[in-house]
């Protein structure tokens, strides 16, 4: 299957990241300047349109595609604004003119703005727009969507991906290792916090991350959440190219990029042995607390595809855990 | 005299020094020694004030000055780097650290991470 991989957001990185790559990779992606709008990712380094020009001419002359990430899930109503909009378009035309190919968006103002606008850039539906039903994924379509970056939470809902991919023509996307918490409560409040500290002033001085750290301590108390979470496995990768998923996009752009590295060789070999929290790109953190051996995991997929995910009545995720997961 | 003990004095030390450095008010709310769950450890001066040209100028003489602390920490001063607070010129914080096996090749190189300038390595 083809693969997006991470860039921290520095040439160093981009130069490292593709002399490694393997040849699935068909698509590199970062997030934009961080004075016309934020992420949903720490953004490590945020490149000026220079910066990103030398990038994108990198990443061509080794057939490789550039996606820019604008995924802010809330921009507080500025491109509503004349400022904010003449601000934005301003920063769309820059990029259209740098050759870029491709944005990802969670704004559905941004994905008809684009599309209409900039048509030689192709716009994309970031997972935080949370796509998660054949109806919204038809309603970015019709908005200009060429792709689409599924909600994490369907990951294993394959009736919804089938669903999915029957109704709409747009290439689709999973994240495979981002591993948040199934139905994580915190995933709009932490999305919107992460825009707005990386995004444009003013940002909010805040005296840390509640929800990452609450995120952590919740999976400390209760390892099931690991495995309940919807990563994918290298391993279990064809199961999802066989109903459709287009690209396998690889989380994890604020870390470092030998582990980048290491994570899309494992991905584009399809095999990995170790401990799958080193893969994982969200709870990494507690790679140094668990191991879950992946080889362990092997055929847990087929459970998945046919659960109901009432978690209450099931104990496979617990199980599991219990049989499989190991503190260091 | 315990480590710990020696903190107060090196953090008031690092503070001068870099004022004296720089010629720029420069303030050190913290320092602290840390060991990680991965087996790395290290100490760490939170900075207010220094730029990241700064730390990249004065390179040789900020080592030397962490190198020299290090030894009354019982640390080996394996990487040494200043960490930049991403979208700004601030550098946050200047850390050493001996690294464990993993984070031994997860932070090889020039450039391993783009926030990390690296002052000096082992």
């Amino acid at each position: 299957m083809k693969l997006s991989v991470p860039l921290p957001g520095d040439f160093d990185s981009l130069k490292k990241i593709v002399k490694n790559a393997p040849e699935d990779v068909c698509e590199v992606y970062m997030a934009g300047s961080a004075e016309f709008m934020g992420s949903g990712r720490a953004t490590l380094h945020s490149p000026f349109l220079g910066d990103i020009k030398k990038q994108i001419d990198y990443v061509h002359r080794k057939n490789i595609q550039m996606n820019l990430i604008l995924n802010s899930s809330c921009i507080g109503g500025q491109h509503l604004t004349f400022g904010g909009y003449n601000m934005i378009r301003g920063y769309l035309s820059q990029l259209n003119n740098l050759g870029l190919d491709s944005i990802t968006v969670s704004e559905p103002y941004l994905v008809e703005m684009i599309s209409k606008d900039f048509p030689k850039i192709r716009v994309g539906v970031s997972c935080i727009a949370h796509t998660d039903s054949p109806q919204k994924a038809q309603f970015f379509e019709k908005l200009g969507a060429e792709d689409i970056t599924l909600d994490t939470n369907i990951n294993r809902h394959f009736d919804l991906i089938e669903a999915i991919r029957e109704s709409t023509d747009c290439k689709l996307k999973i994240i495979a290792n981002e591993a948040c918490i199934y139905k994580c409560p915190f995933r709009y409040s932490h999305f919107n916090l992460f825009s707005h500290v990386t995004g444009p002033p003013p940002k909010p001085e805040i005296f840390g991350d509640y929800y990452f750290e609450k995120c952590i301590s919740l999976r400390v108390r209760n390892p099931e959440l690991i495995i309940r979470s919807p990563w994918v496995r290298p391993e279990d990768m064809e199961v999802y190219e066989k109903i459709g998923i287009n690209i396998l996009k690889i989380s994890g752009r604020a870390n470092t990029t030998n582990w980048i590295i290491d994570v899309i060789k494992h991905y584009g070999e399809g095999k990995y042995q170790g401990n799958l929290l080193e893969i994982l790109d969200c709870p990494n953190e507690l790679r140094d607390l668990f191991y879950i051996p992946n080889e362990k995991l092997e055929g847990a997929i087929h459970q998945w595809m046919n659960c109901s995910k009432l978690c209450h009545r099931c104990n496979f995720c617990k199980d599991l855990a219990k049989k499989s997961l190991k503190e260091v | 005299m315990s480590e710990v003990l020696k903190l107060p004095e090196i953090r008031s030390k690092i503070e001068v020094k870099l004022q004296d450095l720089t010629g720029k008010s420069i303030y050190i709310p913290e320092v602290k020694v840390f060991s990680m769950a991965c087996g790395c450890r290290g100490f760490l001066a939170d900075l207010r004030g220094f730029q990241t040209e700064e730390a990249e100028v004065l390179q040789k003489y900020i080592v030397k000055m962490l190198e020299e602390y290090s030894k009354h920490l019982n640390l080996k001063p394996e990487l040494i780097y200043a960490r930049n607070f991403p979208g700004t010129y601030m550098v946050a914080g200047l850390t050493v650290r001996e690294l464990c096996e993993r984070c031994r090749h997860e932070l090889a190189g020039k450039s391993p991470r783009p926030d990390l300038i690296i002052l000096s390595r082992k």
